[in-house]
This record gives structure tokens, sequence and C-alpha cells, in this order.
């Protein structure tokens, strides 16, 4: 379990075994999700887990 | 976080009051605010890393009585904040849809104000989010109060001016009566100073600055401030 934070609006989300996909916060008309896609961070660690990232041509 | 080199930094603003925020930027670059007073010592807003060494250095100004927190931009990691120091957290209920982290530490406020303490006094603006809220301490700034807004009133790049939105990164504007309303409320509480939530600072006559932008706003609104 793991209480993953979203890197783009530092929200903390409660804890899953999985990462969120997507952020709840950021999919809404007063925030934005990042051009690069979701990525969600750990307190400790550094392992960022990315989503939806948008392919580079 | 902590291992890809985040780490808190604590700046001291004025008498009995702190600025704290992550470095490098992470997030939105919250930044919150710790505030002493006689026997209340509370955390406004919140940032995502809680890391030792600021934990060390909030308990050395006296720890933490209560967190309380503008809207849901900088719930951050307010409950991992509120179990390490076991306080509560202030919210309005009508942002408890925006709780990504539930927990029994939430303290759920209703109605337009609570006052925390007799120099701390919690409002709801409402505008930017349904539950918005400031926090008015009546005796900072040398007793001329000071005034913590979040972004539910924004300091402008011309510091001597603010400004109300619905969404700032997508640049909506509230309803003017809406900014009257708020503006009204505004008026009635004591601060000659005000810091928003990105470590902006409106130093002086802020009261009034408050008073003349949302004015302002309403009349651009409105379509007298200008003819283009
Ligand atoms: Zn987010």
């Amino acid at each position: 379990m793991n209480n993953y934070i979203c890197e783009t609006c530092g929200v903390q989300y409660e804890g899953s075994v999985t990462t969120p996909e997507y952020c709840t916060i950021c999919t809404e008309a007063r925030q934005y999700v990042s051009p690069n896609g979701t990525s969600m961070d750990d307190f400790e660690k550094n392992d960022r887990c990315w989503f939806q990232k948008s392919n580079p041509i | 976080m902590i291992d890809a080199g985040f780490k808190n930094q604590i700046q001291f603003e004025e008498d009995r009051l702190y600025s704290f925020k992550t470095e490098p930027k992470f997030g939105i670059g919250q930044t919150a605010y710790f505030i002493q007073t006689e026997g209340f010592n509370i955390v406004w807003d919140c940032i995502a890393l809680i890391d030792d060494h600021s934990f060390k250095e909030i308990n050395e100004l006296g720890g933490i009585d209560a967190i309380a927190i503008s809207h849901p931009h900088y719930y951050a990691s307010q409950v991992e904040w509120a179990e390490k120091f076991n306080v509560p957290v202030y919210i309005h209920e009508d942002d408890k849809e925006w709780v990504m982290r539930p927990s029994d530490q939430i303290v759920y406020w209703s109605g337009e104000s609570l006052e925390l303490q007799n120099e701390i006094v919690l409002h709801r603006l409402g505008g930017h989010f349904k539950g918005g809220s400031v926090l008015e301490w009546k005796d900072g700034n040398d007793n001329k109060g000071v005034l913590l807004t979040g972004d539910v009133i924004q300091v402008v790049a011309d510091h001597n001016w603010v400004s109300f939105m619905y969404s700032y990164p997508n640049l909506i504007p509230l309803p003017a009566s809406k900014v009257e309303e708020i503006a009204q409320s505004v008026e009635k509480m004591k601060f000659d100073r005000l810091y928003n939530a990105f470590h902006n600072i409106v130093r002086d006559d802020a009261h009034n600055s408050v008073q003349k932008s949302a004015k302002r706003y309403m009349e651009a609104l409105n379509g007298t401030l200008f003819n283009t």
C-alpha cells in the first residue's frame, strides 16, 4: 500500500496497491493534466509512475 | 520525493509568521504558513512533502495545534501532516467531495465563519471553490491584522492589486455578483497585509487593495472599465 502523490498538483491519495491512473483534481476545469501525462510520486522513494504519456514522434 | 532530492525550506516572514515550501518546485509550487499565537499554533494550507528537517524545525517553533486549508489545491499531503503532528485539519464541508485521502483527523466545518482562537478566524468566501476560505489573523502585523487567502483571493503581478477567478490556469472568471459578495464579506475583516498561497504579498493597505480590485474587476466584466 502506498499513498501516491500527483506530481502536477501535489495532492496525496488514500493508500492503494496500484498507482492511480489519473488525478481527480487535475482532470477538472480548475486544474490541468500535464501535457506530458499524469505522473504519480511516492513520499520516500523516487519511483515515478507515468500514465497517458504522449508518444514522442 | 525525498530520494529525488526534494526538501522543505522554512522562511521567517514577520513576527510570529513563517512560510514553508518544497524546493525544487513541486506540484503547483504551493506555499504554506505557520502562525504562532498565544497557546495556539496553526498551519495554514499544506504542501506535498514533510521531511524530518521541517518536522523538527516546526517542533522547535512550538509545534502545531491545528491545520486549516483554504481549498482543495492545498489539500496536498494534509493527512500525512495531521497524523505526524497528531492534530485536526479544518476543511469546509462544501468541498468534501475533493478530499482524496479521507481521515478521522479531518474536521469538516460549516457555515460562514469559524473562530479557532480569539485572534484566528476562518471565513468561507466561495468563488474559486464553494468552500473556499481565508484566514483572518487579527493580531498579526503589529495588530493591524493579516489575511491569508490561498488563491481564493489571488495577489496578481502588480502586488498592490488582487483578483478572483474560478480557474487560474484555464483563465475562467467569476461572475461580477460573486466578486461583489466576496468584497462585502472581506470589508468586515481586520487586516492591512495579505499573503497568497504562492508567496506573493500585498504588504500595506491590503484592505483597500481588495476593495479597489473588486471594483475594477466588476467594471471590466460590466464593460465600463475600458473600450477596446
Ligand atoms: Zn493532480
